[in-house]
């Protein structure tokens, strides 16, 4: 009861009357006054808070600006529809991954095959289909290249070393075309199979040289023991994720926020936390957390240059 | 401090007398009647609705002949069913003055002009940095504060601007009735009624009152054109002024210059009488306090730890 105290007398003080005034007049001493009738408990959240302007996130965490998809490509693999060599035939009489492909692998030259194929005129059918498939217009035979990283250089002898099969990377070999992974369900096979072995997972592990220079620059200052994935959508990098799983896109980043910080979260939707432009009877424009907490990586709030100060009297005149 | 003797605020009545004594009023010239029309003028709150246009017309006329580009002069009266309040959230406030110098732009206050004869600069907004270990303490307040980076290690800051007291001591003591309470709960100040004799600033507990000791500083290419003639029009010498909520953007329906200003979100600002605004939810939501309580001004600026 008493915390409605305050409020109670400021309104009786406040009271405004419901006669005509001229412009000018003064509210102390006008008459009829009338106090308005204050609900008991607080409206619904939804009516209170219902958000009337998102603005787009600022760079650079706008994915419009930023396509994360450029580079991490998610999804289902995608099948191969060029010519497929084979390989299962061929593992069956007995060849090894790295007769062909040799101890550093790389696409088998076509005199590799010539070494068997010795004379394709008369070669079952087949071989004949493929090698005419997979044949250049100059007379050259130019196989196609299915895995190809853009910034990885995995160290295929230390591997094999290690007694990582072929297979755990590459797939079972079969006569199809091998399905060609998305870098992403790669990087997942990848980071697994090194957490099971205890072998190093950090970006630098594998990642050599990281492009985005965005990528660079984050150094995550928020709890403790975050991952990435955490707040990123390891399968759609254009999107975030809740901790249940549910997709959210970053225009709607409050929601992800708001899952550790419930409190700010629902001050943020009664705007006593954070900043609202606009007006204050009607449309305003909502921030979002990282328009003010620039940096996600980093939320704490930088220290900044004050304003100049006011004059001392000593220096009017 | 030596400071220079309060002015009479109109020169241009002073004239009138001047010329009445010389036996000038004889002859009907255009200054003299200006001069006249000023002299016969009412106060503000006396002016009729057609009276205050032709007011609002001469101040217009009058700037854009000053400044050299068109003002635009308002008397938007306050709306029914609404209180102004204000909330400022001290756990957010950094000290880092943005909201002053917004405050400077948008209310057409005197520039600093150290190369200049008179060098006045007012600022409606005084950021106070006060010790942790103290709590809030006048007497430990620092308004000059002015550190590379802010906030600075066991301080915090405490703005204060005019509180838009319910029971304000300024508006008891002006002699002449120059400044009063508006129904949406802005103190206001007549500036062509204000006698500049400062009993106001010395009755005020917050020192949110700023006289104009010489005729302010503010270049042409800075002035605000969208003004209210009780708010943010530009100010002659020898009158008080002070914060008014920006009411030339508050009646208008737009928050406060500084709020939108705040780059850490600290300020709120809503109406009181609607229960769903949001300076009601922080009333009740909040642990709110006001400043100097004891005094029973009443303020409608609420401090709380968000």
């Amino acid at each position: 009861m008493l915390r409605w105290l305050p409020l109670a007398i400021l309104l009786l003080l406040a009271a405004c009357g419901k006669n005509e005034h001229a412009p000018f007049d003064d509210p102390l001493h006008a008459h009829g006054i009338r106090l308005p009738p204050v609900e008991p408990g607080l409206p619904p959240l939804a009516e209170a808070s219902k958000p009337q302007v998102f603005p787009v996130p600022p760079p650079p965490f706008s994915p419009g600006i930023y396509p994360c998809s450029r580079c991490h490509v998610g999804g289902a693999p995608t099948a191969d529809t060029r010519p497929a060599m084979p390989h299962k035939k061929h593992l069956d009489r007995d060849l090894l991954c790295e007769d062909c492909h040799g101890q550093d692998p790389k696409v088998p030259a076509a005199k590799v095959c010539f070494d068997c194929h010795e004379d394709l005129a008369k070669e079952p059918e087949a071989v004949r289909a493929y090698f005419a498939a997979v044949k250049q217009p100059d007379g050259t035979y130019e196989f196609p290249r299915r895995f190809r990283t853009k910034d990885v250089k995995p160290n295929h002898p230390g591997h094999g070393k290690a007694g990582v099969a072929c297979a755990a990377c590459h797939g079972e070999a079969t006569d199809a075309p091998f399905e060609k992974p998305k870098a992403v369900a790669w990087m997942a096979q990848c980071v697994a199979c090194h957490t099971d072995r205890k072998q190093a997972v950090t970006c630098e592990t594998c990642h050599e040289e990281i492009r985005e220079p965005m990528h660079r620059s984050v150094v995550l200052h928020h709890g403790e023991g975050r991952h990435c994935f955490d707040c990123h959508n390891e399968a759609d990098r254009d999107d975030l994720r809740l901790a249940s799983g549910e997709k959210v896109s970053f225009d709607q980043s409050y929601r992800l926020c708001g899952q550790c910080h419930g409190e700010k979260y629902r001050d943020w939707k009664e705007g006593l936390h954070g900043k609202r432009t606009g007006m204050w009877d009607g449309e305003k424009t909502y921030l979002l957390c990282v328009h003010c907490h620039r940096n996600p990586h980093a939320p704490h709030f930088p220290p900044m240059a004050p304003e100049p100060p006011p004059a001392r009297p000593e220096d009017i005149r | 401090m030596t400071e220079p003797l309060p002015r009479a605020p109109s020169p241009s009545r002073r004239d009138f007398f001047k010329k009445v004594g010389a036996g000038a009023a004889v002859a009907a010239t255009a200054g003299c009647q200006q001069a006249l029309e000023e002299f016969m003028k009412k106060s503000l709150r006396e002016m009729s609705r057609p009276e205050v246009k032709a007011l609002l017309e001469r101040l217009e006329k009058e700037y854009g002949e000053k400044f050299g580009r068109e003002v635009s002069v308002h008397a938007t009266p306050p709306r029914e069913g609404v209180l102004f309040g204000y909330g400022l959230d001290l756990s957010r406030c950094n000290g880092n003055r943005k909201c002053v110098t917004a405050c400077v732009k948008e209310n057409n206050q005197s520039r600093p002009n150290p190369d200049g004869d008179h060098n006045n600069p007012i600022q409606w907004i005084r950021v106070l940095e006060m010790e942790k270990d103290k709590g809030i303490s006048f007497e430990h307040a620092d308004p000059y504060y002015n550190p590379k980076e802010v906030p600075e290690e066991g301080k915090f800051y405490v703005p204060v601007q005019c509180q838009q007291c319910e029971n304000p001591p300024c508006v008891k003591v002006c002699p002449v009735g120059a400044t009063w309470a508006e129904r949406d709960g802005i103190v206001v100040i007549d500036y062509n009624w204000c006698i500049g004799c400062r009993c106001c600033m010395s009755a005020c507990p917050y020192g949110a009152r700023h006289f104009n000791w010489s005729d302010p500083y503010l270049p042409a290419d800075e002035l605000n054109p969208n003004t209210h003639v009780l708010g943010n029009r530009p100010r002659p010498r020898g009158v008080v002024e002070k914060c008014t909520f920006c009411i030339q953007r508050t009646r208008a329906g737009r928050y406060p210059a500084c709020l939108e200003a705040c780059p850490t979100g600290a300020r709120k600002f809503g109406n009181l009488l609607d229960p769903k605004s949001e300076i009601r939810r922080l009333l009740e939501e909040k642990r709110v306090f006001v400043l100097k309580e004891e005094l029973n001004t009443k303020p409608k600026f609420f401090y709380f730890y968000g």
